[in-house]
């Protein structure tokens, strides 16, 4: 166990592309627009946003890539042949991708509070925490989700961008919904990233909201995706890296 | 060892049923090598897959050293060793070492147990120079030897390869029959499918030819070249193959 989880470590924190958009990407972007703005006021929807943005490419794009890439090199395969559960090493996988996403936001978050003077007490960073994971976690099922219909890299991309646009437009992360047409605040509404988000300043004590609903809902998307996700995974790409394992298992049930 | 009894797998393919496999039985022995060979679509691979636990027969059944390959999947996959052709399974951020180490965790061996297999398999395979390199900058000889030396990290009893050589150059396909030699020395039990009717003739005791999801002939080289009259075992298999189609045709 212990092996493997620290295997998942190290792959992903050997990955320089990964570690350069989820770490150095996030941290300059909050110093270079921090500084740009130069308003106080506007510096904690700016952090909040950077930590929210950060979580969701982080547990979408990292996720769906890093499946993808196990599927299409034939590790899930390898994997049914040991005796190992398969169950296991994808939660030891989202466990060290949903650890290292804590740590990635927590130097967004240290970042703000050096830079900007952020007032942050010991339970606002525990309890940022606690709903980072909870975010992560939820993003990851959709990275997964992602990679079950995904064919190629291509694909990952652009299926990922259907969820993102609306998530990213549709949320008050970064400036105030209040003059947009009403029905871009309610398509944004139908997805976690907004939850997350006010979940994200309830309890950094930028915003009054209870963090409750926030939790609520995002829980409720974790099940349902994880439910998905599981329901449509597939083990194996075939030759041309689309991915029909569902099918041929859909198949041998029919017949076994 | 390998006891394969009226084995038969069902796919369906649309609205039409496809047989991969016709009541196959055959039997392998402890320390045998055997070649399974076949045209595309023969039925090769499913029969691999289904010595690995991979996939369930419609009918029959596999034993694999006295155990159910369903009833008892986890003793058959502690048993045997598994490389499938152009898929090493290889972790490029990670060594060498960590990569067996990974895959040494997964089959639950200890610590030491790892760090002895470790140093027996790269001694055996001449990897010690590249053990902690990460895979990434490793030739495609170098990566095919650590994927040998992670099919056989858990000291399994029986290895099956299904068409290993595939995409080597020459000189990382003589190293991969080196290999197969020195395992074959160990007492291993050994099959491995191939298009490569040379490669077959070199390393293998016994044959089994797949034509059409049916095994066509199972049994010792030396007698199939006696009885067909010919050492030439591109010329027996298309012989049987023709032999194989006309049955098929009447």
């Amino acid at each position: 166990m212990k092996t493997i989880f620290k295997t998942m470590l190290v792959t992903s924190l050997r990955d320089k592309i990964t570690m350069f958009y989820s770490v150095i990407f996030p941290v300059a972007l909050l110093i270079g627009l921090g500084y740009y703005f130069d308003n106080p006021a506007y510096t904690p929807r700016l952090l909040t946003g950077v930590i929210a943005l950060s979580s969701l490419f982080w547990g979408v794009s990292g996720i769906a890539f890093q499946v993808h890439w196990q599927r299409s090199r034939g590790v899930y395969k390898l994997l049914k042949l040991t005796p190992f559960p398969t169950i296991s090493f994808i939660f030891l996988m989202t466990a060290a991708r949903t650890l290292l996403g804590i740590l990635i936001n927590l130097a967004v978050l240290g970042t703000g509070v050096i830079f900007f003077d952020m007032a942050v007490t010991i339970g606002a960073v525990l309890g940022t925490m606690g709903m980072m994971f909870i975010g992560i976690l939820c993003f990851t099922c959709l990275g997964f989700l992602i990679s079950n219909f995904a064919g190629n890299e291509a694909q990952i991309n652009m299926i990922s961008n259907l969820f993102f646009f609306p998530m990213i437009f549709g949320a008050d992360t970064f400036y105030s919904l209040k003059s947009a047409p009403e029905w871009v605040s309610t398509m944004g509404g139908l997805f976690p990233f907004g939850y997350y988000v006010h979940g994200i300043r309830s309890v950094l004590g930028i915003s009054s909201e209870s963090p409750l609903a926030s939790i609520m809902v995002l829980l409720i998307y974790t099940a349902v995706l994880l439910i998905l996700a599981v329901l449509t995974f597939k083990w194996e790409a075939n030759a041309n890296g689309q991915i029909q394992m569902k099918k041929a298992k859909k198949r041998q049930r029919a017949v076994v | 060892m390998i006891e394969i009894h009226e084995v038969t797998k069902k796919f369906q393919d649309k609205k039409k049923f496809v047989t991969a496999l016709k009541h196959v039985t055959f039997t392998v022995k402890e320390g045998q090598v055997v070649g399974l060979l076949g045209e595309n679509g023969a039925g090769k691979t499913t029969l691999l897959r289904t010595i690995a636990t991979l996939l369930t027969p419609t009918e029959g059944m596999v034993t694999v050293a006295g155990f159910d390959t369903m009833k008892n999947s986890n003793e058959v996959k502690k048993r045997i060793g598994v490389l499938f052709g152009g898929e090493t399974g290889l972790y490029d951020r990670l060594t060498a070492r960590e990569n067996l180490e990974y895959f040494a965790s997964l089959y639950g061996l200890s610590k030491h147990e790892t760090k002895v297999r470790i140093d027996d398999l790269s001694r055996m395979f001449g990897m010690r120079d590249y053990l902690n390199r990460r895979v990434g900058g490793f030739s495609k000889g170098m990566r095919q030897k650590v994927a040998i030396a992670r099919t056989l990290i858990h000291n399994p009893e029986i290895i099956l390869f299904d068409e290993p050589t595939t995409g080597l150059d020459i000189t990382s396909s003589n190293v991969f029959r080196q290999l197969v030699h020195q395992l074959k020395r160990e007492g291993k039990t050994i099959i491995f499918s191939s298009h490569i009717m040379e490669e077959v003739s070199m390393l293998c005791d016994s044959v089994a030819m797949m034509h059409k999801g049916e095994l066509v002939y199972q049994g010792n080289l030396e007698s199939l070249y006696k009885t067909e009259g010919s050492r030439d075992l591109n010329y027996i298999f298309m012989s049987k193959l023709v032999r194989g189609n006309e049955h098929y045709a009447s």
